[in-house]
């Protein structure tokens, strides 16, 4: 079930409903409600994947519980591997598989050896990426006994699959999201209120930013060869909008959500835009995401401790992985190592950590050398984009080469050109919204600059206005391809 | 939570009566095909794809032939001849007289399919399209046409574009530049996605047939008169790829209609707007030319009788 759909608009206040009128006295029956709400909102798309869900649900369990009960060291990472294993074989398989395969043929060809071999028409279940690292997350946490395992099979039933989250994220930390399915929730008027305003700013990065923004995006990027490198400049700057309102979006929309039935879920986007060098942006980029490959990929792997170049090894690593876990293409690949070639000059001169507040806070505006900051983080982040938008590498290396001839310097031009217009006015409208709520945890959380009520829901009532007078048609949400 | 819920109610029930308000205002120019969904049954109908919606003109019909005649046209995607068109000609057509006017264009693309199988009924691409889904085609407002199938997004609603206008008469008048490079920038434009079509759509003997049910299901409320509309020389030679023997195809479906006039034969004499479809002028003189050949088609067999 798509949050931008009118299947959503009737299922979400059914449940609403349900929770808070008929199963709001007993917890028990409400995690019940939730655990069916999750399997419909899944199943909708395709209920055979519901099994997985299930699978990952009863492994990651009983494994937990039987590491509380565990001493003997061996055992117990017997037990961590088993896990491991079941929860990346299933992400290996439907992910990986036909993508490992074709690389092999191509290896074991260019050493002139032929392999035949067929690959799977494998249809890739959607959030696979997501509940996998949420259930590994648990794992992991009660093996380091930094979590003790819940007994309670249908709380964690539904903290593996809490419909808001369950799709794309944010993935959440047990030890954050699971001790809320123990606690008697309670209907908080601010909270709910909270939730539809992130609701609808999520809705409006989705379906004014993202889905506008795609239709310019999908047409030069399909047809790169036929543009001038200025059009190519400005598909890749739509795509930047693209999947930055796309997945913040959904995000905003998956937290604002869980506000309704009284669950608080971890920020996942913070302004990354405003970032003034890569290592603040990825300290604002899919939080959810970043962190988990820093606690139980990067400091794992030792961190920063070893050296130099042990830590130089580490980085690539986990932004090689990161963008590995985006898909199955050489094209996330070179994105992550890009992503990590940039980090790198800043961490090994020790900058990593110099912008951890927001830029120009308590101002209105930047500093021109802010500003300059911003914008060469941006042009670097979007350069990268190119690779995790192109179909091949090929595509983005064409795609780069022209954008660095002369042919930047042309007027750019596409078909429905005269449009793009209107959509580059309402990436302005959502930056300058941004901009002014980039302290908060989601832009329009409170309008300091409106001060009356009625003018703030006279606000909430213009963004909804344009919500429906620029939609654009309905596209997936892109995290649901990882 | 009353709080919540009333609040909740009270916003979504303004945004809901403001965004109704909104759609009422959709009219000709808000989207290509609405009007055609929300104009009363009609008597006399021009059917075929984007060429006779923009390139017949029916104020001309309706002058020359002195009834009033209908655009029922679409798109390649959306009204090539199949089962989906032919229920919804049946539902536009006011079946209280039998002697209607009907004019049908045709070309390649119109009885041929983009589905890997060109016959499999079942996933032509028209099937999830207006005029394959919707039932109710001439209700003002078309809420479900709005909601579903309303082209772009619903601003266009309140901000007219001066490119597009469809008239209540059904026909689509479009007024681009057509200053040389213009055009040439369109046919270019054309010539590459017709180019890229070639490869994927396939002649359809079941859209084929579907054009003879069209026609025999018309032949009850009138005359059938079919015409092949103009179009610029290199694509044609694009359609010419797609179905070789096109003419000697359709020779018996001429038998079964009241004449079959092509344009194509005067295809350097008319001027086009990307390659496709007639410039504003040539709009007019290819109306004319049609009107004129089917009153005097209508002359000869009266005095026949």
């Amino acid at each position: 079930m798509l949050f931008n759909s009118i299947d959503f608009a009737i299922f979400l206040p059914i449940v609403f409903f349900i929770y808070w009128f008929i199963t709001n006295k007993n917890l028990k029956l409400q995690n019940i409600l939730i655990v069916i709400s999750s399997y419909i909102f899944y199943g909708w798309w395709d209920w055979r994947f519901l099994s997985l869900i299930l699978f990952s649900t009863i492994i990651d369990y009983n494994i937990g519980l039987l590491l509380s009960k565990l001493e003997n060291i061996r055992k117990r990472k017997i037990l961590l591997w088993i896990s491991l294993l079941a929860n990346l074989s299933f992400l290996g398989f439907f992910k990986y598989y036909n993508f490992f395969l074709d690389n092999f043929i191509t290896a074991f060809s260019f050493f002139g050896t032929e392999i035949k071999a067929n690959s799977l028409n494998i249809i890739l279940p959607i959030g696979i990426s997501f509940y996998t690292f949420q259930t590994l997350s648990y794992t992991i946490d009660i093996y380091k006994r930094k979590l003790k395992p819940t007994k309670d099979f249908i709380a964690f039933s539904a903290f593996v699959s809490f419909f808001p989250q369950l799709v794309a994220g944010p993935i959440e930390r047990a030890t954050n999201l699971l001790p809320q399915f123990y606690k008697k929730r309670k209907f908080k008027y601010n909270q709910a209120v909270d939730g539809m305003q992130q609701i609808l700013w999520g809705l409006f990065k989705k379906i004014v930013i993202a889905d506008n923004c795609a239709e310019y995006a999908n047409t030069i990027f399909n047809n790169s060869s036929e543009y001038s490198g200025s059009t190519l400049a400005l598909g890749a700057f739509f795509f930047a909008f693209q999947i930055y309102g796309d997945f913040s979006g959904y995000s905003d929309i998956a937290i604002g959500t869980s506000r309704l039935f009284g669950f608080n879920l971890k920020q996942n986007f913070a302004s990354p835009y405003f970032s003034r060098n890569i290592a603040e942006f990825w300290r604002r980029w899919h939080i959810s995401l970043s962190s988990w490959f820093r606690d139980y990929l990067y400091i794992p792997l030792g961190g920063s401790r070893g050296g130099n170049g042990n830590t130089i090894r580490n980085i690539f690593i986990v932004f090689i992985v990161s963008g590995f876990w985006h898909g199955a293409n050489w094209t996330f690949i070179v994105w992550g190592a890009l992503n990590a070639i940039y980090f790198l000059p800043i961490f090994l001169t020790n900058n990593n950590r110099n912008y951890l507040t927001i830029v120009a806070k308590g101002k209105y505006f930047p500093t021109l050398k802010e500003i300059f900051l911003m914008l060469s983080t941006f042009i670097l982040t979007t350069f990268a984009w190119i690779f995790f938008r192109a179909e091949n590498i090929q595509h983005a290396i064409n795609y780069i080469l022209k954008i660095m001839s002369s042919s930047l310097f042309n007027m750019p031009y596409f078909m429905g050109i005269r449009k793009a217009g209107m959509v580059l006015i309402l990436i302005v409208f959502f930056l300058i919204i941004e901009w002014l709520g980039r302290e908060q945890q989601y832009a329009i959380k409170k309008i300091e600059f409106i001060n009356s009520k009625l003018f703030k829901w006279g606000f909430y009532y213009f963004i909804a206005i344009l919500i429906f007078l620029y939609g654009a048609k309905s596209n997936d949400f892109i995290y649901f391809q990882f | 939570m009353k709080k919540f819920i009333l609040n909740t109610i009270l916003f979504s029930s303004i945004l809901l009566i403001s965004c109704y308000i909104i759609l009422l205002k959709a009219d000709g120019y808000s989207d290509p095909f609405y009007l055609k969904f929300t104009t009363p049954k009609q008597n006399n109908l021009i059917l075929g794809t984007s060429k006779s919606a923009q390139g017949l003109n029916p104020y001309v019909f309706n002058e020359i032939l002195d009834t009033k005649v209908y655009n029922y046209s679409f798109s390649i995607g959306t009204s090539p001849y199949g089962p989906k068109y032919l229920e919804s000609i049946k539902l536009k057509l006011n079946k209280e007289n039998s002697n209607n006017i009907f004019i049908i264009t045709i070309d390649c693309w119109s009885i041929s399919s983009i589905c890997d199988n060109p016959n499999d009924i079942l996933n032509f691409r028209e099937n999830n399209l207006s005029v394959g889904t919707l039932k109710v085609i001439d209700k003002n407002p078309n809420i479900p046409y709005l909601l579903k199938f309303m082209a772009g997004n619903y601003y266009k609603i309140i901000h007219k574009p001066s490119v597009a206008k469809l008239h209540q008469n059904g026909w689509l008048d479009v007024s681009l530049n057509t200053d040389s490079i213009s055009v040439n920038r369109r046919t270019k434009s054309n010539l590459i996605e017709y180019e890229k079509k070639l490869s994927t759509y396939k002649y359809s003997q079941v859209r084929f047939d579907y054009l003879i049910k069209t026609i025999e299901f018309l032949n009850n409320y009138g005359s059938v008169y079919l015409v092949r509309l103009p179009i610029s020389s290199k694509l044609m030679e694009i359609e010419n790829l797609l179905i070789p023997d096109f003419e000697e195809k359709i020779k018996p479906v001429i038998k079964i209609t009241g004449g079959y006039l092509n344009l194509t034969a005067k295809n350097s004499y008319f001027n086009y707007t990307d390659g496709v479809h007639l410039s504003k002028q040539y709009r007019t003189l290819a109306s004319e030319e049609i009107s004129n050949w089917i009153k005097n088609k209508r002359t000869q067999n009266y005095n026949i009788k």
